[in-house]
């Protein structure tokens, strides 16, 4: 038994850009075979800070502080499996920011880094196989092509991509971006680097891919020995996948320690403020629902991910401080609602038998191609829809609108949305749920008319929207708003705020300026603004008030459908919420329909009565909300709602 | 096989900009004020020699005839007049000049190796000056090597050729005579002395393009820098000089390409002003004599040559794309 050992010691490290310096003496630590959360929200500086280890901060900025690489990372590197952790450092250490530092050393052959959007973080030009084979080829200078394709192939099979070839010859586009996740991981441990900063590895995802991701990511920080430093904005993925956190704001750590006590018991302001902030999904035990093989299979998949996590205690358990190891391995219980958490020695096997974990069939699925894509969809194409249920939610409130039995096809035969039908009632929120590509925002074109539907109708207030034209058209869209998701580019960069909330009034026409300034200044109060953000223009706005002036312009016209496509998804956590309060506080004084796209079902939870659940541009489920989050009957909507991360105490 | 299709439908679509353009050709240089039959008169020129040349040369006909008639000569020849005078034409026959008394396909092909050796020539030589430097600007960003670079592109870009081909005239044949001031020498008679002759109009059109192609490539490549994959490669530990010459160089030359295409393209039709220049008888030099002397059919059937250059340099440009760029697939607009 020896002192746990780190192998990376950052210690005082400061970032500056032209002299105005970002972060403030960060120091912190990371250990062999566990992931280390650094979370905050934008510009707190973790990125800088992560991206400084291998210095791949911006050419302007500053550095300075150390950064001790252990000596023995540097010794082990080249050859896989070997166990560093041992705490018979000579002191030799590398000092990682230091002017001499061997850089092309550390990059790629020390640190492996893993970037946040996979789809420009490729070269389009090249093939990913030389992209990764190019990794090889700077480090392990001995090896011919020949050898170096073996072994990409190898590493590309070992992150789960089991058609390495086809891999190996295809081009960034030509792959998902989880496929490229994986080969980005393939690409930064192939050196078998002791250190793997994964900044944002998952943001860019869809919530299962996230999950298989970050799944991946612990299975390797486990068999590997690899000290993660895993960046994020995203609570719900600290508690995922991380062990340690450190939470950072405005360039200095607030707070840290293990995942669970941070989680537990915050002690710092910000810490307990960002995590009432996240929007947390509360579910009963999906373990509930009655056996459906795949079902069991996702569970699986569950299980297995929580096993390695355990694992990385036990990584820790051969040089445990007591304070750490003992919280993690209750987590551990804790996290599992799963039948197995009610055997805790079921726990206990498991972390002394990570052979087992490798050797598990549900390993290699896990490994494998996205549970999305596998997974089959046995309520077939017509979906669940609980019409009754609806109703029972929905009281007899006003039909704003009705979209009926509604398909969009871009080519013939070829359908984005297919068999669409809901209602929208005043005062209650519909929430539009699914992955990228599953036809959200089609659906939400086609009832704001911007889109006509190939088939079926969308009635407002009765009338057919896609049968009318001119200014009757524009008086059913009247009573409509529509909130965006990237609040930046929503608003013209070069008219004033005053001008974009008046737009639509200004579009209606039959509006003074006397009467288009009072009810600008009347949204801005409706909204939380103060009065002379009239006057501005959106740079000068943050992003979330950005987008309560893209809410302001959409209620000018006092609609009573109100559209929000992803209100919240380019925003803080905190923001975020402050949003999501307003948007409720508003329904509630106005009344309006709501139809609220998102992919959070953290978020669908909290603003929901009612969900449609889309998948491939059909329904697979529709129903309250309540009962489809804790008795979802379409197991497309259990796969979905066992990837999302929850957090429970 | 998917490349053949494309191209063949490539092929036939430039086909049509090539009907079109001849159209447009006709409309301009027929409907002229200007009776051909008038220059090829002779003097004195009675009413009744005019309507008797050109009857003989076409020109008697409504416009739309000549132009089926020049179409249909471009694939099975023409003959001019009847009889002993008659004269033959064969195709492709894109007109006849009766003032030079040769077939325009032949004036061309006399002249086009002498535009080819300029045009090629120079454009080799611009495109390694202007990537280079571009790219040289590019790393040495906003440093005085830069603005320097930058500076002297502004210079090449504003300045008119013959001021930059007279001035050269002046430094290397005149006072330094290093190079010869002018004149052309097949490269089959000497190579040497072709080389030799084309230094100084390879140099002039290279300065005036160079700049051009310096600052797309310095844009281009600090654009490229910035890309979240140079990231990438850099955390691989790829060394810099790798970085910039594999990686970023790759994509920031496919906008270049582009402009590389339809520049040179544009050159092989004809360098007018430096061929003027160097008083060298290529395209150009046969295009500004045309004009002068209003010799319409060699001007129509040497800018359709011209047009057709282009288009075929636009193909090759976007095949080289597809080859060079994967995301671009061929057939799928």
């Amino acid at each position: 038994m020896t002192e746990p050992h780190a192998i990376v010691t950052v210690d005082g490290l400061s970032v500056s850009f032209d002299e105005r310096e970002v972060t403030h003496g960060v120091s912190l630590k990371l250990y062999p075979g566990r992931i280390t959360a650094l979370v905050g929200e934008s510009g707190s500086g973790k990125s800088v800070t992560a991206m400084a280890l291998p210095r791949l901060d911006p050419s302007v900025a500053t550095v300075t502080g150390h950064a001790y690489l252990d000596e023995t990372a540097a010794a082990g590197t080249g050859t896989s499996g070997t166990s560093s952790g041992n705490a018979d450092a000579t002191g030799r250490d590398i000092d990682l920011l230091a002017a001499d530092a061997p850089l092309q050393r550390i990059r790629g052959e020390y640190i492996g880094t893993v970037f946040q959007e996979p789809s420009t973080a490729f070269n389009p030009v090249f093939t990913l196989g030389m992209q990764v084979a190019e990794s090889l080829k700077y480090h392990q200078k001995g090896l011919s092509a020949a050898e170096r394709k073996a072994k990409v192939l190898e590493q590309l099979r070992e992150v789960g991509l089991d058609d390495a070839e086809r891999v190996w010859s295809s081009y960034p586009h030509e792959l998902s971006g989880g496929q490229l996740q994986r080969v980005m991981i393939a690409m930064a441990i192939i050196n078998r680097p002791k250190v793997l900063i994964a900044d944002e590895p998952t943001t860019a995802l869809d919530v299962t891919t996230q999950q298989a991701i970050l799944k991946l990511i612990s299975r390797l920080a486990a068999e590997l020995d690899l000290a993660v430093l895993l960046i994020t904005h995203d609570m719900g993925v600290v508690w995922q996948a991380a062990s340690d956190v450190y939470v950072m704001h405005d360039g200095v750590i607030v707070e840290q320690g293990s995942v669970a006590d941070v989680f537990r018991a915050p002690k710092d302001d910000y810490t307990r403020m960002l995590l009432a902030a996240v929007p947390r999904l509360h579910v009963e035990s999906p373990a509930a629902v009655p056996s459906d093989p795949a079902g069991t299979d996702v569970e699986a998949h569950d299980s297995t991910f929580k096993t390695s996590d355990t694992t990385g205690s036990d990584a820790n358990a051969n040089t445990p401080t007591a304070e750490t190891s003992d919280p993690i391995g209750t987590v551990a219980t804790v996290r599992n609602p799963a039948p197995e958490s009610s055997d805790p020695a079921g726990t206990v096997a498991k972390v002394h038998e990570p052979a087992r974990q490798t050797s598990d069939p549900v390993g290699t699925d896990v490994s494998g191609r996205e549970p999305a894509v596998k997974t089959s969809d046995s309520v077939g194409t017509d979906g669940v829809t609980g019409t009754d249920e609806e109703r029972a939610v929905l009281g007899d409130g006003e039909r704003i609108a009705s979209v009926e039995d509604v398909a969009v096809a871009y080519k013939p035969g070829k359908y984005a949305v297919e068999g669409i039908s809901f209602d929208l009632v005043a005062g209650r929120t519909r929430a539009l749920v699914g992955e990228s590509g599953a036809g959200k925002t089609t659906i939400a074109k086609v009832v704001s008319g911007q889109l006509a539907p190939t088939a079926g109708r969308v009635l407002i207030a009765g009338e057919d929207l896609a049968r009318a034209h001119g200014r009757r058209k524009r008086t059913i869209l009247s009573h409509m708003g529509y909130v965006f998701q990237d609040s930046g580019s929503a608003l013209n960069p070069r008219k004033s705020v005053a001008w974009s909330i008046a737009e639509p009034m200004s579009v209606q026409g039959g509006f003074s300026a006397d009467e288009k300034r009072r009810r600008v200044l009347e949204l801005l109060d409706q909204v939380e603004l103060p009065a002379d953000v009239a006057d501005r223009f959106p740079h000068q706005l943050s992003g979330g008030q950005r987008q309560r002036v893209g809410i302001a312009r959409a209620l000018a016209l006092n609609p009573s459908l109100l559209i929000a496509d992803e209100p919240t998804s380019s925003l803080d956590v905190t923001v975020q919420r402050r949003v999501l309060d307003l948007l409720h506080r508003l329904q509630c004084e106005h009344g309006f329909a709501c139809l609220f796209i998102t992919h959070d079902l953290g978020i669908v939870q909290e603003v929901s009565d009612v969900i449609t659940v889309l998948r491939h541009g059909r329904v697979v489920e529709s129903g309250a909300t309540e009962r489809v989050l804790n008795h979802p009957r379409a197991e497309y909507t259990r796969t979905l709602l066992d990837a999302s991360p929850k957090i429970d105490l | 096989m998917k490349i053949l299709a494309y191209i063949g439908k490539r092929v036939a679509s430039s086909l049509l900009v090539i009907l079109l353009i001849t159209l447009a050709l006709f409309l301009i240089f027929f409907l002229l004020p200007t009776n051909p039959a008038q220059l090829s008169c002779g003097k004195p020129c009675t009413p009744e020699q005019l309507s008797r040349v050109a009857a003989f040369m076409g020109t008697d006909q409504p416009w739309y005839v000549q132009m089926g008639n020049y179409i249909a000569g471009i694939f099975v020849g023409r003959t001019f007049g009847t009889g002993g005078g008659a004269v033959v034409c064969n195709a492709p026959c894109l007109g006849y000049s009766f003032r030079l008394g040769e077939p325009v396909s032949q004036l061309i092909a006399d002249r086009f190796p002498v535009t080819a050796s300029i045009a090629v020539g120079a454009a080799v030589l611009w495109l390694v000056i202007g990537v280079a430097t571009g790219v040289w600007a590019a790393l040495k960003r906003d440093t005085i090597v830069d603005r320097t670079l930058l500076g002297l592109s502004v210079v090449g870009v504003s300045a008119p050729s013959y001021l930059i081909g007279l001035l050269m005239v002046i430094a290397f044949a005149l006072v330094i005579q290093i190079f010869p001031s002018g004149g052309y020498v097949n490269f089959t008679d000497d190579p040497v002395d072709w080389f030799y002759h084309l230094i100084l109009p390879w140099l002039v059109l290279a300065i005036l393009s160079a700049a051009g192609y310096t600052r797309i490539t310095r844009t281009q490549m600090i654009g490229e820098l910035s890309q979240d994959y140079i990231r990438t490669a850099r955390s691989k530990g790829v060394p810099e000089s790798v970085i910039v010459f594999k990686h970023a160089l790759r994509n920031a030359m496919l906008p270049v390409m582009t402009m590389f295409g339809l520049d040179l393209g544009g050159l092989l039709g004809g360098a007018v002003l430096t061929e003027k220049v160097f008083s060298m008888q290529g395209l150009g030099a046969l295009l500004l004599d045309s004009v002068s002397n209003l010799d319409l059919q060699v001007l129509v059937g040497a800018t359709l040559f011209a047009a057709v250059l282009v288009i075929i340099a636009n193909l090759i440009v976007d095949i080289c794309y597809s080859l060079l760029d994967p995301r671009v697939t061929l057939g799928r607009s």
